[in-house]
């Protein structure tokens, strides 16, 4: 019997992906930290913009990824277990995106205007996406039929990303009528390294979303196997141990007669009329 | 809270990495307790 | 598909008038929540006027969850929901019918808090043609949105609890909207009031389309 290595939901591809966004990462630290500038009206506050905007663009790659995926596993033609899976690992990691951006601008907004928050239109929209989705992650773990499930989270998933244009025009109107403080006027005309490091920042937390959602999806599989063989794989170990003695034969009667196994408290109750 | 502004931008640095952290940990320890106890199968992965 | 849907809807309305569950339960909740509005915010007549529209919406959107709820409880009973399947009637039909009782439902609901928030709050209802043309639009979007997401979560044990989650979020724009129109038409404020009715009705023509092709599937699962 072949013995594979399972030592999780790790392999070779995810292994490079996760040296390369550990080094990209540490990259966008030094640079954002120690090497670019402060700028000239914000002061250091400025090296947030190499964390924000990365994680904000990476939380709407994700719930789009969740919308393609939904939409994907919807068509009979191309449906598929995958689908699904990707579809709710990518909302996962995207809720925690999500969480960071709110937390990011806040943070940012907090020295700036003495306020944790403000209804800045972006950060409102992505207040709502969060909330959606959370309440889609919801909806995932309601019990019940796999597919019967998987069919009502992917309609969900499709609803719910048709209402963010919807949703981007309103919060965007809403606030021009009221022009409280954006996160717009924030962001200064940087260029130099300070452009690069955040180009550099969005390709690294890419690289950390792809590694995320690659781990979480391998997850959803375990996860999914455990829910159809896990009560199995139980009942088989409760019944290990009720049994602990393995049944000896012993040949009492006539050549030809059926052994009767000693010992084995199961067998003497299955057996009924042995001769 | 009166922080100053290298306290704000560690703030935002260390909520981000930490946070990340924290759930990419739980990713790989979740996934490595299930392997344990499921029984070796194909997985499409390896 | 518009007479199963008329058929639908006077089912679901035959119910109500027997039963009267919106007219003795909601209605009262909803004049309700308009005085705990009045706890809440200070009894000085001005904050209450300002904040009209907005808190008329929200009781709105309250309203909304418990017609939604309602309407599927009733086919939950007694396998209700079973025969509604096999009854071959056109699924597409069956929302439309729902959507347009619930959406009946909550005009009568709006008349009513329209009265509240004149008698309670002191309201000058004005810009009429908007006031109006505002309801309409938000009302189908909000049946709409309330009886896809109401028909997904059917089957579920945790229906109570989980309706709300996925409904409130997806109406936020609705709310901005709504609230936005009426203190255009109130003369609260400056903008462009039929701008937002556009909006309004985007959303509910969105929701109403997707209702209508998703309804099949969805019914299957529940």
């Amino acid at each position: 019997m072949t013995v594979t290595h399972n030592k999780g939901t790790g392999n070779r591809t995810t292994r490079v992906l996760g040296i390369l966004a550990l080094v990209s990462m540490a990259a966008v630290i030094w640079l954002g930290l120690v090497v670019t500038p402060p700028d000239v009206n914000m002061g250091t506050l400025v090296r947030l913009i190499y964390v924000h905007p990365a994680v904000a663009t990476m939380a709407y790659v994700a719930f789009g990824v969740t919308a393609l995926a939904s939409l994907l596993y919807l068509f009979p033609r191309t449906r598929s277990w995958r689908w699904d899976r990707l579809a709710g690992a990518s909302a996962e990691v995207g809720v925690v995106f999500c969480a960071l951006t709110l937390a990011t601008g806040s943070i940012w907004g907090r020295p700036t205007w003495n306020v944790w928050w403000t209804w800045d239109a972006r950060l409102t929209l992505t207040a709502l996406l969060c909330a959606l989705f959370i309440g889609y992650l919801a909806l995932r773990r309601t019990g019940g039929a796999a597919e019967p499930r998987a069919i009502r989270c992917a309609v969900a998933g499709v609803l719910f990303s048709v209402v963010v244009p919807i949703d981007h025009y309103a919060t965007q109107w809403w606030r021009t009528l009221h022009p409280g403080d954006t996160l717009d006027s924030l962001h200064p005309l940087i260029h130099g390294i300070q452009l690069w490091t955040m180009l550099l920042s969005f390709v690294a937390f890419g690289l950390v979303y792809a590694w995320l959602v690659l781990h979480r999806t391998r997850l959803e599989q375990l996860e999914s196997r455990l829910e159809n063989e896990g009560l199995a794989l139980a009942l088989a170990a409760r019944r290990a141990e009720a049994a602990p003695r393995a049944p000896v034969p012993v040949h009492n009667g006539p050549p030809g007669a059926v052994p009767v196994a000693v010992g084995s408290a199961e067998s003497a109750a299955t057996d009924g009329g042995q001769p | 809270m009166n922080l100053t502004n290298w306290g704000y931008v560690f703030l935002g640095y260390g909520v981000c990495f930490g946070t990340l952290a924290a759930y990419a940990v739980w990713l790989v320890a979740r996934g490595r307790k299930l392997s344990r106890t499921l029984p070796p199968e194909e997985r499409t992965w390896q | 598909m518009w007479r199963d849907a008329v058929l639908i809807a006077g089912k679901d309305l035959k119910i109500e008038l027997r039963s009267r569950v919106a007219t003795n339960q909601v209605a009262p909740f909803a004049i309700i929540v308009l005085v705990l509005f009045g706890f809440a915010l200070d009894p000085d007549r001005t904050i209450l006027q300002t904040a009209a529209p907005g808190l008329f919406w929200v009781a709105v959107l309250f309203c909304t969850l418990l017609a939604v709820q309602r309407s599927f409880a009733v086919e939950a009973a007694d396998g209700a929901g079973d025969g509604l399947r096999m009854s071959g009637l056109d699924p597409a039909g069956i929302f439309l019918g729902k959507a347009a009782a619930i959406a009946l439902e909550l005009i009568g609901l709006e008349a009513l808090l329209a009265l509240g928030i004149v008698f309670l709050y002191g309201v000058a209802l004005t810009g009429a043609a908007l006031l109006f043309a505002t309801a309409a639009a938000a009302t189908v979007g909000l049946a709409a949105c309330g009886t896809v997401y109401g028909v997904l979560a059917a089957g579920l044990r945790v229906r109570e609890t989980l309706l709300p989650l996925l409904i409130l979020p997806v109406v936020a724009p609705v709310l901005i909207g709504a609230t936005q129109a009426w203190e255009a038409a109130l003369g609260t404020s400056t903008d462009n009031g039929w701008k937002w009715v556009t909006l309004l009705g985007v959303f509910g023509v969105v929701y109403v389309t997707l209702g209508v092709l998703a309804f099949g599937t969805l019914l299957e699962e529940a």
